[in-house]
Order: structure tokens, then sequence, then C-alpha cells
């Protein structure tokens, strides 16, 4: 048992008592959020002066018997509350690039203390949705592709945020990697599908404590993932043992009280609608037993006091929003990906350099998209403001237009230049509506395809036409393709959204004063054909058991960047590659030198397949990954696992995980692509004979 | 620093656009930290700016961007007659933003809208300059204003930030211009001056050609004249003074050069018409005749 439910069953009896003494009013105005229809209604659309969440959203609670109520913040990338104070952090993409659980505990840690200065105690921030098609619109909001990427990040997230009395609430279980189509859409996959690919990291989330789960709006098999049995009762509560509270999302989470209430929904968001009466009148018509309403009331009351007692009475004061932005800088810094450097072109070198910076994003605020997880920061440092900082010395020309021919003419009388292109908010990220009438909406899914927009090509056309050493500058929360153009450039970092602090880390970054470490979290194909089909206005969508680095794996395709892949301007060295098995847990290792001349760091990732499994299988899976930061000349060694249950297969038949026995086969490296691995071939007795 | 070639707007009003009709004949190269946007209403000129030199006609307009050294001159022996708008840099950025509108009638890129757009709108501009009712003032900002707000909306611009490198090429070029300025009446300027700015005389050709696309003999040849001209128009001074203070050394080179480059000799040109009000504060910009002046921007607004 994880050790937060184990903390949290010690205020099992006070919170039955409690409930004990409450009404049946008092039970189901737990169960449910205090906005009114109009305000949920209207901040979501964006309607109001007032912002979504500009105050946290109240829900439940109990004056009388001293019950706290919940007090939502939402997230991913910090806390949404308020305008001009709180830190807004990278978005959780680049943060899965940094492959750095410890920086991921920070970053939980300070969020926790915002959330709490904001005067909240929930954080619906932890999003470990599986982006299965890379332009989903919300990919920004995911650590990556990868389930086992997703479970270290996020169970990091989750530490942090708890340790300061703040639940951390998972989310959109389940199944949730569709945007435009949310409230519709079906998912269906078959068991091992959902068993082995999109259900492990929410799993993983409960194993690591987190407090709360959030339902997903779309369906699964036919029901509404928010009043899923199946999913919340069966698998949540029952398998998983999940202790917490379930909570539904915002408006439309729910729309049958009975099923909701019976599938084990025990918080309506963010206003009382199917709940309350309707939920009230149903207990009262013994439509539901009122042991249904208890053991709800009793999970919301015991989460609640647990976590409140966690937590210390310390509001941040001004020097830790400074440290909270040095981490987000950090952050930012750790997770920018160098994809291409050729002939050591970057770090530029800026003195007496004439750069030109072409292209509009240069000079927006790339936080993300301005959906539910807008934060509202004090400053957001653009990328042409960070290359200025960064480039002393060099006269930096920058132009945001759109004409071709301008563009090019810059570019050819520059020393270098740096095109920023990619996405923003208005290009993806949650679906806002902005115009009902006439079906206009802002971000969503990239139903055009994963190119770079017409406007974008032109610029890049322009400037490879009278030059081959451009630096691209790749904004975005998804896979943006490259094939057509990678070769014409010379270099491609990609800077995701990287936060308030983006721009100063892109510029230090690009002029040399930090290190790139960050690696790719998905796979960058070299056609959109080679990833999973998808539609994206579907009323029914399956997804299939390949995505990502599997699916071209499966089908011998090469990626253009292979997931886990990015570079650095030092180079290292893996030597005395070991692997073996102890006590059901595959253990390997290897020693980690930087040969170069600076200061940097290395992602060592552990990948295992089983060879000769009795199914088919992906080729290989990351298990496991450690970032080690070395010094010119320093080396280290760095043991990685994963324990052998993590590798059975679900068996529908008898509705099981199966642990094979034999010869695995472990690859260590630093990347998932086969030349950046070592292959070692373990054998895994039989646990029976050897545990 | 301070150049001498540097020329200091002043404004009759406190808001920073200068607006105004002027014949113009010639002018030395100077610059200034002004945008200044040039209209032709009759005659044509030739526009120099740094190393690109540009002929105008009625119909066109042009920008000279913040600092850019330039010169004008009037083509076909007559004045020329144009609108000028002067605007402060502080009316379109912050400090360490220095913006380039690229618009000029007889180049690439064109803008999003007619040329003819701009002409109006400085029509507008410096028809309210020369009113004097109170409604005018206003309409002279929000005039400029609606310049300002076409210039960002129509034209292809960019940014230019901390820019060290162009600001030291032209460093050299201004100080050479300034020294030649102050020792015209010196027969070996060039060679002085190398000597007084410490570079040798293929390196200022070099920078000179690069950034002006003019020799140091060109640039001195056409201070000389400048200033001879000046003191011809303006003043009774003799002959050989002027050619001694303009440093042209001997009568033979004076004619030479001033028939070359006017099509008059000294004497002809000193009694050829009258431009009482030569105004060396303001680089060759004369006062014009108000009723035409009139006349000429009623016709670009109503056309």
């Amino acid at each position: 048992m994880n050790q937060w439910k184990e903390y949290r069953r010690k205020f099992h009896d006070r919170a039955v008592r409690i409930v004990e003494r409450m009404t049946l009013d008092e039970k189901i105005r737990l169960m449910s959020g205090s906005a009114s229809w109009e305000e949920a209604q209207g901040a979501i659309r964006g309607q109001f002066v007032r912002h979504y969440n500009e105050t946290p959203n109240q829900a439940g609670g109990n004056g009388r018997l001293g019950v706290p109520a919940l007090s939502f913040v939402d997230g991913t990338r910090g806390v949404v509350c308020g305008r001009g104070i709180f830190t807004c952090f990278p978005v959780s993409l680049l943060r899965g690039a940094t492959f750095d659980r410890e920086l991921e505990r920070k970053i939980g840690i300070a969020v926790a203390e915002e959330v709490r200065y904001a005067g909240g105690n929930f954080f619906g921030g932890v999003c470990v949705n599986l982006p299965y098609h890379p332009g989903w619109g919300r990919m920004q909001e995911a650590y990556g592709e990868d389930g086992c990427l997703i479970s270290g990040m996020a169970s990091a997230l989750i530490g942090g945020v708890q340790s300061r009395g703040v639940i951390a609430c998972v989310k959109h279980y389940a199944f949730h990697s569709m945007e435009n189509v949310r409230h519709s859409v079906n998912i269906i996959c078959d068991k091992r599908t959902e068993r082995e690919v999109m259900l492990p990291h929410f799993q993983s989330c409960v194993e690591a404590g987190a407090g709360a789960v959030m339902c997903a709006y779309n369906f699964y098999q036919g029901d509404k993932c928010g009043q899923s049995s199946y999913l919340i009762r069966d698998i949540l509560k029952g398998e998983w043992g999940f202790d917490g509270i379930v909570i539904s999302d915002f408006t439309w989470g729910i729309t049958d009280t009975k099923k909701a209430a019976e599938a084990g929904m025990d918080v309506e968001m963010p206003n009382t609608f199917y709940y309350g009466d309707r939920l009230k009148a149903l207990v009262q018509n013994q439509e539901l037993p009122e042991r249904t309403v208890d053991e709800a009331a009793v999970r919301i009351v015991r989460t609640v006091l647990a976590h409140q007692a966690r937590g210390g009475r310390t509001k941040p004061a001004d020097q830790d929003f400074a440290k909270h932005r040095k981490l987000a800088f950090q952050c930012a810094a750790e997770g920018i990906t160098l994809l291409k450097n050729e002939r050591g072109l970057l770090p530029l070198k800026a003195k007496k350099k004439r750069i030109a910076v072409l292209g509009g994003l240069a000079s927006l605020e790339l936080t993300g998209d301005r959906g539910s997880s807008r934060v509202y920061p004090p400053y957001v440092v653009t990328p042409l403001q960070g290359i200025v900082r960064s480039a002393a010395g060099a006269e930096v020309t920058y132009y945001g237009g759109t004409d071709p021919a301008h563009a090019g003419w810059l570019a050819g009388r520059a020393d270098y230049v740096i095109l920023v292109l990619g996405n923003d908010y208005a290009s993806e990220g949650e679906c806002i509506e902005t115009d009902r009438k006439n079906r206009k909406h802002m971000g969503g899914d990239r139903e055009a395809g994963l190119a770079l927009g017409a406007g974008d090509q032109a610029l890049l056309d322009a400037v490879t036409a009278v030059r081959d050493d451009a630096v691209v500058v790749l904004s975005g929360g998804g896979m943006i393709l490259m094939e057509d153009w990678c070769e014409k450039v010379g270099a491609i970092l990609l800077l995701y959204y990287a936060g308030m602090e983006g721009g100063a880390a892109l510029g230090q970054i690009l002029f040399g004063r930090v290190n790139p470490s960050g690696k790719l979290p998905f796979t960058i194909v070299r056609d959109e054909n080679d990833l999973p089909k998808i539609d994206w206005q579907a009323s029914q969508q399956r997804y299939g058991y390949y995505h990502g680095y599997t699916l071209l794996e499966k089908n011998g395709r090469r990626p253009r960047y292979p997931f886990g892949y990015g570079l650095s301007y030092t180079s290292f060295r893996l030597s005395g590659h070991r692997a073996w098995h102890s006590g059901g847990v595959l253990y390997a290792s290897v020693t980690v030198k930087n040969t170069g001349a600076r200061s940097g760091a290395e992602v060592v990732q552990l990948y295992v397949g089983v060879p000769d499994s009795a199914v088919e299988r992906p080729r290989k899976l990351l298990k496991d990954f450690q970032k080690v930061r070395l010094k010119a000349g320093e080396e280290k060694d760095v043991t990685l696992s994963c324990p052998a249950a993590e590798l059975a297969y679900y068996e529908e038949k008898s509705g099981a995980f199966v642990r094979e026995y034999g010869e695995y086969a472990v690859y260590l490296g630093t990347s998932s692509a086969p030349e950046d691995l070592v292959v070692l071939r373990v054998m895994v007795p039989d646990c029976n004979l050897t545990e | 620093m301070t150049y001498s070639i540097y020329e200091s707007i002043s404004n009759p009003t406190d808001f920073p656009v200068n607006a105004f009709v002027a014949a113009i004949e010639s002018s030395t190269l100077h610059w200034h930290n002004e945008y200044e946007m040039i209209g032709v209403l009759k005659g044509s000129i030739e526009i120099r700016v740094q190393s690109e030199v540009f002929t105008l006609g009625e119909q066109d307009v042009l920008l000279i961007n913040s600092s850019r050294i330039h010169a004008l001159k009037a083509l076909g022996g007559q004045t020329c007659i144009c609108m000028i708008v002067q605007m402060n840099t502080s009316l379109f950025g912050t400090e360490d933003e220095k913006i380039e509108f690229y618009l000029n009638s007889t180049r690439e890129p064109a803008p999003k809208c007619e040329y003819a757009v701009f002409r109006k709108q400085m029509a507008r501009i410096v028809a309210a300059s020369m009113k004097e009712d109170r409604c005018a003032q206003f309409r002279l900002r929000a005039d400029a204003c609606i310049l300002i707000a076409d210039l960002f909306e129509y034209t292809v611009y960019d940014s230019c930030y901390s820019d060290g490198v162009s600001v030291d090429e032209q460093e050299l070029v201004i100080s050479f211009i300034d020294y030649a300025n102050d020792h015209l009446e010196e027969e070996k300027i060039l060679e002085y001056g190398c000597r007084a700015l410490g570079v040798s005389r293929k390196t200022l050709d070099r920078n000179i050609k690069s950034f002006l696309g003019m020799t140091s003999k060109e640039i001195v040849d056409n201070l000389r004249l400048e200033k001879a001209k000046g003191l011809l128009k303006n003043t009774g001074k003799r002959m050989d003074y002027i050619i001694d203070v303009c440093g042209f050394g001997s009568e033979k080179s004076f004619y030479r050069i001033f028939k070359k480059k006017t099509g008059l000799t000294p004497k002809d040109f000193r009694e050829k018409g009258s431009m009482e009000h030569y105004d060396n504060e303001l680089k060759g910009y004369l006062d014009f005749e108000i009723p035409m002046a009139r006349e000429l921007l009623n016709r670009v607004i109503e056309d």
C-alpha cells in the first residue's frame, strides 16, 4: 500500500464520525461545486471579465463540522488563479523533455506553495493522458507519448504538490486524447491496449498517492467516463484500491445523476446540477441507497482532512516567487531540445555579428494555449527578448511580417538567421468556442495536418533559398513535420511552450550560456502516414495497440528524430554496459563520461523487450531513465531498473496480467534509436523458483 | 558625441512632428534622429540615402529612416517642391527598439495599400501645420497618428535592437564628414583627415565606399560645392575668398567642378534668380510661397 493511502487511512474514523453527524442535505452538499450555472458556462467560454478560475472554485465543505471545502486551482503549467502573480512554468510536454523527475518534484512543491497562496488546497493540474496521435490539441499538457515517462514525471509532480498540503488531482481519466469532439467521442479499444497502453500511468499515479482523480468528458465503450462503473468503481477504486476523491470534469462531465453516483463519482464540478436536489430525490425515492452518498462523503472528508493536516501554514514570500521563476527558467533550459546542429553552428558567437530574427512568433508570449490551463504570470520573456538579452555585441534585426521577399533579403545580409516558427494558442490547444453561430473556435486538434502553416513555410522557403545555415526554433505543443526542410537548415531547436522564462532560456542556449539537454518526449516521423489513423471529427474512435515509436518499430519505419533524442554542445561516451536480474527486478548499469570540453547533461534510457514472448508485443518499451550531469571529463556510473512485473502482458481470457520467463532484451543508451543503444540479453527465471 | 552634420530639428509646437512644404535645391549629406517622409509635389529630385540613390518624381513618396545619412538634390536645374513630414522616434516605439520602415514608391517591397494613401495623409498633416486655428493643432496630431498607424499596418517594417554593428561602421564615415566640414579650406584635407582619424586612406575609402557608395574625394567636392553655393547666394564675398575658404586650391578647379556639377559658372549661379532665404539651419529647405503650396496640397488631398 502506498504511503499516502496509509496516511489518509488514519483520518478514516474521524471522517466517519463527522459524516454520521451530517444530514442528508449536508452530505450531498459535499458532493458538488458551488459555482452558479452562469459562472460555469460563461467562464469556460471566456465571456467574463474575470477569467476562468480567477479565484479557486469551491466545492463541498461544512462549516458546522469544520470540514474545509475543496478549493480547486487549475493547472497544468502553474497556478491558473489571479493575474500577474503566479509563476508560469513550461508546459508538461517540455517538462517531459527534461526527463528529470527531481526537477518535476521541485516544480510540484513550488506550484503547491502558490496554490496555497491563492487560497487553494486542490491542484487540478496533473495531466497524464497519453497522446495517441501527436496532433492532439492538448498534447502540450502531456509529458510525452510514452507511458513510463508520463508515470515517472507525474508521480514526481504528485509527490511535490502533496508535500505542501495540497491534493494532487490526476486527469483526465481516461482515454482523453482528442479535443474537438471531447464531449461526444466514444473511444473503443481492445483489452490489451486498455490495460497495457492507456491505463498503467493512471495506476502509477494512484500508487504515487494522488488524492484525487478527475474523469474525462469523452465516452469509453459507450459510457461517459465520469459515470462509467467499469472505469471508476471496478478499475480505479476496485482493482487499484484508490481511496481518494473522484471529481467530474467541468460542466458536462456527468449527465446522469444515478449512473454517475452508482459509478462512484464523488464530486460534480464546478456547479451543482445533476447532483444536489436531483441526487437527494434519488435517495429519498430509494432509487439510490444512502450508503452510496455516505461512502462518497467519507472519502471527501477523509481526503480533505488528511491533506489539510499535512500542509504547514506557510505562504510564499516575494523571494519564494523569485525562486519559482528561477525554477521555471531552469526547467526551460533543461527541456528545450536541440535536434540538429550542423558543423557546430550553435552556440552562436554574437560579437560583432548581424542576426536576423524572423517570424512573428518570436515576439509573442508563447506560454501555451488559452484554455483552462492558461496561467497569467506577471511577465513573459519572448524569444526575441531572450535573444536580444543574450546576444551581447550583436545587432539583432527582427522582422515579424509575412513578406517572404523581405525575409529573404534580411536573411541574405545577416551573419546568422534565427527563424521562429510553429504553433501558438490559435493553432492548437484546448478547443475554445469563439463564435457559436459560425462554429468557430480557437485552439483544438490540428485537423489540417502536422506540417508548418503556409505562412511559416513561405518564410522558411525564402530563407533556405539564400542560405543553408538558418537556425529554426519551433514553438508548439505537438509534433511538427520537418521532412521537407530539415536538410536545408543548419540547426533545429524545439522550444515547446517554455513558460514565462522560456525566451530567456532560449537566448542562453542559442549563445552558449546554457548547454541544451532536453530529449524528445515523442517521435518525429518522416511521414504523417507513419502515425496511427485518427479522425478528429469521429463519433467513435478506436485506439490501436501501437502508437509513437512502438508503431514505427512494428512497421519498420525510421523516424526523422527518434523518441528520447536530443543533442548537447558537449559529447558523452557510454561504456561498461551491464545488465542482470535479481529478485524479480531487471537492472542495467553503464558508465557515462563527458568527453567534450564543457559541462552538460545526458539522459540514460533503459528499454526492455521480450523477444520470445508468447504474444505480439512492441519491440521495446522505455522502462527507466536517469538524467546525469557531468563536468568536462567527468564520469559517473548510472544504474537503472525495472520490475519484471511491469513486463507482464494482459491476458483477456483470464482477465489478468501474465508474467513471462526467459530471455529479455535490455537496451541501454541515449535515445530510442538502435544506433544509440546497446542490447544485452538477460535471463529472467521463473519467479516461483527464485523469489 | 555630437556631429556637425547632425541636424537638430526644432518644432513649433510641443508635438514632435515637423511638417512643411519646401522648395529644395540641394543639401549636403546629413542625418537626424527623426523619420523623414518626402512627397514630391512638383519637379523631381534625387535622394541619396547612404549608398543608394533614388530619383523621385511627382506622385512619389519616400520614407528616410531615423539616423540615415542622406542628401537631396533637385533635378533638371529646377527647384523641386516637396512636402516633408519629420517625426520623432519617440512616437514609434520603445527606446531599445529601432523600427525601420520600407516605404519607397520607386522600390520594392510595396505596401499593402496604394502609395496615394501615404501622400494624402502627409498632405493633410502639412496642410494642418499651415493653419493657425485651434483645431488644426489637434488635426495635425490626429493625422500624424493615423499616418503612423498606416505605416505599421501597410508597410513592411523590421525592428533593430542593439544596433552596435551598424553604428560602428557609420561612425568613421560621420567622423570623416565632420572633419571635412570643419577643414574645407585645407587643400590636403584627405591626408590630414586620415591622420586626424588615425586610419589609412585605403581604410577610409573602403568604409565610405561600402557605406555611402562614394569616394572620399567626391564627398569633399560635394561639401566644398555646397559651401560655395551658400556663400555665392547669401553673401557678397569675393570669388578668391570663396575659393580659399572652400579649399578649391585654384580658380581653374573651382570653375571646373562648379560647372560640372551645376551646369553654371559661379558667376552665373550668383546672378541667376534670387533665393534669399537659403537657410543653412534647415539644410536646403527653402521657404515657399504659401498659396501655391496650399494649392498643391489640396490637389493631393482631393485627388
